[in-house]
């Protein structure tokens, strides 16, 4: 089962530039670990040190906002998972 | 009642269907509020007073620097170390003598946010800094006022409408802030965005179209496309949320 993660361009120095990577996993929270195995410099900025998401991380899922404590949620073959960092400038 | 010269000024947009003569005068009854006047708020404010806003106030506490140049187009060299407000109304005023200025030259903090936005149709968050945006999203909700959020980074920027009691709300989407650091961005991602914002509030005031509520818009300039993403009210938002109500 292949999923998609997209980074905003702010995390995607963190992934050889890359934006979109293929991930595996059967819940998000599971894609995200696989996130992590192929690029470690990802996960301080999207856990904290207590393994949970940063704050000011966003998860979307099959286009829908997923709350820290949803990650279990299933994905299925083809899903997108957007994972935004949270911008401020004006 | 639109005079003979406004008919005349903004004919076409009044002509677009169902925006029309009444959607003109909703825009010259209206007031919206500017919080920033940089790079989202320099786009934002010319086209709204464009438009035929009838009253623009404009906050920021900033003044004009060098390196604001590349993007916050209501300010000129001639502008350097002058006051961000008083720039930017100067310019609006020779664009639109017909709209009313107002100009706050003050910072928002936790006790005067609801002063400066109480009583106005729409609030423009055209800010550059996170802790002041949440602000200002809780004064929205707390008065009952649209919020029009836009941010960027580089060649990314975001927009989100936030409908008070109707729609996801800016705490909703993030909850926490990061560590603050100078941020990169070329002057065209806010204009984007900037204009977006604008047209969400003419839309908001006059009735027209669908408001991007519940929707992030993100726009990607490096490779030039738009994705949009749903975000659904959090139940326990601190500030929209069944916790909020309890706080309050």
């Amino acid at each position: 089962m292949s999923i998609a993660i997209n980074l905003p361009a702010y995390l995607r120095p963190y992934a050889n530039d890359n934006e979109s990577i293929a991930v595996k996993g059967k819940t998000i929270q599971e894609c995200l670990n696989d996130l992590i195995k192929k690029y470690p410099g990802l996960k301080k900025m999207v856990f904290d040190q207590d393994g949970q998401l940063h704050t000011y991380v966003s998860i979307f899922a099959a286009n829908e906002i997923v709350y820290a404590d949803q990650l279990e949620k299933t994905v299925k073959d083809g899903d997108t998972i957007h994972i935004l960092y949270i911008i401020g400038g004006g | 009642m639109l005079t003979p010269e406004e008919k005349q000024r903004y004919d076409r947009q009044i002509i677009i269907p169902d925006f029309g003569e009444a959607g003109q005068e909703k825009l010259k009854q209206a007031r919206v509020v500017i919080a920033g006047s940089g790079g989202l708020g320099s786009p934002a404010a010319i086209y709204l007073a464009a438009a035929g806003l009838g009253t623009i106030r404009i906050i920021d506490h900033d003044k004009v620097e060098l390196s604001n140049l590349n993007r916050q187009v209501l300010h000129w060299d001639r502008d350097i170390g002058r006051s961000k407000v008083q720039s930017a109304a100067e310019k609006l005023t020779q664009l639109n003598k017909n709209v009313r200025l107002e100009t706050i030259e003050a910072t928002i903090t936790g006790k005067n946010a609801v002063g400066m936005v109480a009583g106005f149709d729409v609030i423009i968050d055209a800010l550059d800094n996170l802790p002041t945006r949440f602000l200002l999203n809780k004064a929205a909700i707390e008065y009952g006022i649209p919020f029009v959020h836009g941010a960027v980074y580089g060649l990314e920027g975001r927009a989100i409408t936030i409908i008070p009691g109707k729609s996801a709300c800016l705490r909703c989407l993030y909850q926490g802030v990061p560590p603050q650091e100078k941020f990169p961005v070329l002057g065209t991602t806010p204009a984007v965005i900037g204009c977006i914002q604008a047209t969400e509030a003419i839309k908001l005031i006059t009735g027209i179209g669908t408001p991007l509520a519940n929707r992030l818009l993100i726009y990607d300039g490096l490779n030039m496309k738009f994705t949009e993403l749903t975000v659904n009210r959090k139940k326990n938002c601190e500030h929209c949320g069944t916790k909020a109500r309890k706080q309050s």
